[in-house]
């Protein structure tokens, strides 16, 4: 093959047809959706391991490593119980505030630390997807994986607290794994969400915080809706009971303590979020697969 | 049917029997958009930071490469900084979509390299599981070259430390030893082949040379042409995003190095 070709090196044939009678299969295109589940399940273990990996690798760069993941959301607890509970007065929202106030933190941290960490996981390892072929999906879904490992070292401190403060054993806690199960669902389908409109428009990820903190200060994480909006317009009250964080945070809380009640409309809800925001969250994100090279 | 289609596909490039083809790349153009585009975020937002209109700029990276890769062939793509050697590489590798045209290939084209997979504070052994797990291998297959990883890359009890305690030499031996591991049947190898001290240069240019056989076909980025003429045997010269010359690697690469000369004199 010593000839030598400026230009096109035309191949005179249909190249499509010459692919296909070699078996050659189109390269860098999306696979359809199914298929692309397919193979993003085929790849779970390395979402499993990249999510334990970055659990070590974090515990690596401090003293304290995966501890922080702990005490992050048990300080802040300190800071809203004197703030809020003590100084604004919303302990008289609950028989238990303290208990209300550190399942409500715990399951908030997990929430939000999974879909502003999953908002950055394509962006972040944007070296990763430039050089290895994986159905990108994977990132935004190993960081909730990541969180519910950190949620799980956080479920002793849970019941240690609920126990000090006065709650009993129950049998109510085994509403708490399929809670869990439910919001790590809908906590990847926001990731996804987030990470593909991140990559995007980098600025989401400077706005994110600000959303998530409004989220968190209308869904009542130091103080109950049920209590503070009773009065408040039907519309806010159904925004402020039934949005994603307000229904996994009323399931949790329900789970560990005995004062808060929980309705079936909760319950639907909590399945219903799951549902759409996992559906509309890996739809949005397999379109756009192709593109998270660029990002 | 298989005659008819062989006698016109085989008419452009006529060659001693019948060769698989392995990669087609048909009329690929690649467009690259810097831009500070004016989405629907930034225009919300244009009110109160008063920013200017947006600025669009396009870099025609690759401008309609077509060409033929066939089994047992290795490629050497040759050409100056930015001529879109690079860019073509990971279009064939599936990484970056082409603005137009087509890429076939038989099975997913792998660059090969996994340092972006690695994690500097954990140990040898993780980022050999994590590693492998990230180029797709299966928790079996990695069991079952565990062994053959870290006896190549030779860095013996070294491999339960963290890898960020390594020289720079023992990082690129683990990455080398995990990126070769396997062999796809379309490898991609972009610059830096053999890294490390002299012995680990032999040892390495060994596997290559392994990876080469078992591979269907091979494509390097290099800047270093003595790598290339030893390692390829067909050259392509790419020159703003255009093919310049495609064919043997020895007359590719003479024109290529008349050019340079041409633009330093």
């Amino acid at each position: 093959m010593t000839t030598m070709s400026t230009q096109r090196s035309a191949t005179g044939a249909d190249p499509a047809a010459l692919a296909e009678r070699w078996g050659l299969q189109p390269v860098g295109t999306r696979p359809p959706l199914k298929a692309y589940v397919k193979e993003a399940w085929g790849r779970r273990h390395f979402a499993t391991e990249l999510a334990k990996s970055s659990v070590i690798a974090s515990t690596a760069e401090n003293r304290l490593g995966t501890l922080w993941e702990l005490l992050n959301p048990l300080l802040l607890t300190i800071v809203y119980y004197l703030a809020f509970g003590l100084l604004l007065g919303t302990h008289r929202d609950s028989q238990n505030f303290l208990g209300f106030l550190v399942v409500g933190m715990l399951s908030w941290w997990f929430l939000n630390r999974s879909i502003r960490r999953g908002a950055g996981s394509v962006t972040a390892n944007r070296a990763l997807v430039r050089s290895l072929h994986f159905p990108r999906i994977i990132l935004p879904v190993s960081v909730v994986l990541r969180q519910t490992i950190a949620f799980f070292s956080s479920l002793p401190v849970i019941i240690v607290v609920v126990l000090l403060t006065g709650e009993g054993v129950r049998w109510q806690w085994v509403f708490a794994p399929p809670c869990l199960a439910l919001m790590g669902l809908f906590c990847s389908g926001a990731a996804m969400l987030a990470a593909w409109a991140t990559s995007r428009w980098r600025d989401i990820g400077d706005l994110l915080p600000f959303v998530l903190r409004m989220w968190m200060y209308f869904t009542g994480i130091f103080f109950n809706v049920h209590v503070r909006y009773a009065h408040a317009p039907h519309f806010i009250q159904v925004l402020a009971y039934y949005n994603p964080g307000a229904v996994y945070l009323q399931i949790m809380r329900y789970a560990f303590l005995g004062s808060i009640p929980i309705s079936n409309l909760v319950l639907f809800w909590a399945v219903v979020w799951a549902a759409v925001f996992l559906a509309i969250g890996t739809v949005v994100f397999w379109r756009a697969e192709e593109r998270y090279g660029y990002a | 049917m298989a005659t008819r289609e062989a006698a016109t596909t085989l008419a452009a490039a006529p060659r001693p029997g019948e060769r698989r083809p392995t990669v087609i790349v048909d009329d690929v153009h690649v467009v690259y958009k810097v831009k500070t585009e004016r989405s629907r975020a930034a225009t919300r937002g244009s009110r109160l930071i008063a920013s200017g209109p947006g600025r669009m700029k396009e870099v025609h990276a690759v401008r309609g490469v077509t060409f033929t890769a066939y089994q047992g062939e290795s490629i050497g793509l040759m050409g100056r900084n930015g001529s879109g050697k690079s860019t073509l590489l990971r279009v064939v590798a599936g990484l970056h979509p082409p603005t137009q045209g087509r890429v076939y290939a038989l099975g997913q084209p792998t660059l090969l390299g996994v340092g972006a997979a690695l994690m500097p504070e954990l140990s040898g052994a993780r980022n050999i599981r994590l590693g492998g797990l990230a180029m797709g291998l299966s928790n079996k297959e990695i069991d079952d070259l565990y062994d053959e990883i870290v006896e190549f890359s030779g860095l013996g009890e070294f491999i339960d430390n963290p890898l960020s305690t390594y020289s720079s030499g023992m990082g690129a031996r683990l990455r080398f030893a995990i990126a070769t591991s396997r062999t796809p049947p379309v490898l991609l190898v972009d610059e830096a082949l053999a890294t490390g001290d002299a012995a680990f240069r032999r040892k390495s240019e060994g596997r290559i040379k392994r990876l080469r056989e078992e591979a269907g076909t091979i494509f390097v980025v290099s800047h270093s042409l003595p790598s290339i003429l030893e390692s390829c045997t067909r050259g392509i010269w790419m020159d703003q995003g255009k093919i310049l010359a495609d064919g043997d690697v020895h007359e590719v690469a003479e024109l290529y190095t008349k050019s340079a000369e041409k633009q330093t004199t």
